[in-house]
C-alpha cells in the first residue's frame, strides 16, 4: 500500500513539473553609439533593445532562465589597431540592476571581430528580461584621447528556458 | 472648466516631473573619495546613476606592474577585469531631498558589495554610507566634487 502512495506521489509531481523548452535568441546587429570626442580611459556606449522576446513570440510571464552564451563585438573601422585596452559589456533596464555580462582584456591584436569572455555568474539576467526592453552598455578602455565619433557592432545569444 | 483643469493638472505634472530630474542630476560629475586613491565619474544610465573608477593613484599591480584586475571579484570569470572603467556605484535612484538610494557599493580591495546611500551635504560633497542590512551598522565616507577646468 505504502508503495502504491509513493509511485502515487512520484507520478504526480512528474505531471506537475511540466516541461522547459528551450528557445535560443540571435539579437543581432546592434550598434552602440557615444558620440566624440573620447577620452583616455573608459568610454561608455550604449543602445537599447526593445521587445527582444515579444519579436520572438516569448511571454515574458513564462520566462524561466536566461542565459548569456555569447557575445561578439565589431571594432569600428575606422579605429587604429591597439587604440582599445579592454572591453567590458553590461545589461540594465528600469527596473533591474546592472549586470556585467561580458568582457575582454586585453585585446586581442589584428582582429575586428571581438568574442567576450561571458560572466558565469548571470542570476540577475531573469529580471533584466522581465522588462523586455532593456540597455546594453559598452565600456571602451581606451589608450589616448580621440577627436573622432564611432559605432561598436555588437551580436549576443541568449538561451531563454520557458515553461 | 474640464478642460482648463486637465491643462493645468498636465502642467504640474510636467513640472514636478522635470523638478525631480534635474534635481537628481547634481549628481553626475566627478568626484573623489577621501582616500585620494582614486576619481569616480558618476553618469546616469536610464533612469537610474552609476559610477565609475576613471582614475587611479596607483594604476598597477606593484607585484605584476600590470594595470590592475578586479582580482578578489567573488565570480572568478570576472578577476581579469580592469580596475579602471569599474562601475563601483550602481542603480542609485533620487529619493529627493538631497537624496540617492536604492544603490549598492563595490569595495574592490575585498570584493564585496555593499548597501548604499548617497547624501550630498553641499554642492562639492558627499557622503557615502555603506551598510549591510541595517543603514546603523555600515561606514560612510566623504567624497568632494572635482571641478573639470575647462581649456
Amino acid at each position: 500500500m505504502k508503495k502504491i502512495y509513493l509511485i502515487a506521489i512520484f507520478a504526480f509531481g512528474l505531471f506537475s513539473c511540466g516541461k522547459q523548452t528551450e528557445n535560443v535568441i540571435e539579437v543581432k546587429d546592434v550598434m552602440l553609439e557615444a558620440e566624440g570626442p573620447y577620452f583616455e580611459g573608459p568610454n561608455t556606449f550604449q543602445s537599447v533593445i526593445k521587445g527582444t522576446l515579444k519579436n520572438n513570440n516569448i511571454n515574458p510571464e513564462q520566462v524561466e532562465g536566461v542565459i548569456l552564451t555569447s557575445a561578439t563585438i565589431t571594432l569600428p573601422d575606422s579605429i587604429e589597431e591597439g587604440a582599445i585596452q579592454d572591453l567590458s559589456l553590461q545589461l540594465v533596464s528600469n527596473n533591474s540592476d546592472m549586470m556585467k555580462v561580458g568582457f575582454i582584456n586585453p585585446l586581442p591584436s589584428n582582429q575586428k571581430e571581438i568574442t567576450l569572455t561571458v560572466a558565469s555568474e548571470q542570476d540577475g539576467l531573469n529580471k533584466i528580461f522581465s522588462n523586455d526592453d532593456f540597455i546594453l552598455l559598452l565600456d571602451a578602455n581606451l589608450k589616448k584621447d580621440m577627436d573622432a565619433t564611432f559605432n561598436f557592432k555588437a551580436n549576443l545569444t541568449f538561451k531563454i528556458l520557458t515553461k | 472648466m474640464t478642460t482648463k483643469l486637465c491643462s493645468l493638472l498636465v502642467l504640474i505634472m510636467l513640472f514636478l516631473g522635470f523638478t525631480s530630474n534635474d534635481e537628481g542630476d547634481r549628481l553626475i560629475g566627478v568626484w573623489q573619495p577621501s582616500s585620494g586613491k582614486a576619481k569616480v565619474k558618476i553618469e546616469k544610465i536610464g533612469t537610474k546613476y552609476y559610477g565609475k573608477i576613471v582614475w587611479l593613484k596607483e594604476p598597477n599591480d606593484p607585484n605584476t606592474q600590470k594595470p590592475k584586475v578586479d582580482k578578489n571579484n567573488p565570480d572568478e570569470s570576472m578577476r581579469n577585469v580592469p580596475l579602471k572603467g569599474y562601475r563601483m556605484l550602481k542603480d542609485f535612484v533620487y529619493g529627493g531631498k538631497d537624496q540617492w538610494n536604492e544603490g549598492t557599493i563595490y569595495d574592490p580591495e575585498n570584493g564585496s558589495t555593499y548597501s548604499c546611500e548617497i547624501n550630498m551635504k553641499d554642492k562639492s560633497t558627499l557622503e557615502i554610507r555603506g551598510y549591510i542590512g541595517v543603514k546603523a551598522l555600515g561606514r560612510t565616507d566623504v567624497w568632494k566634487r572635482l571641478e573639470i577646468k575647462a581649456n
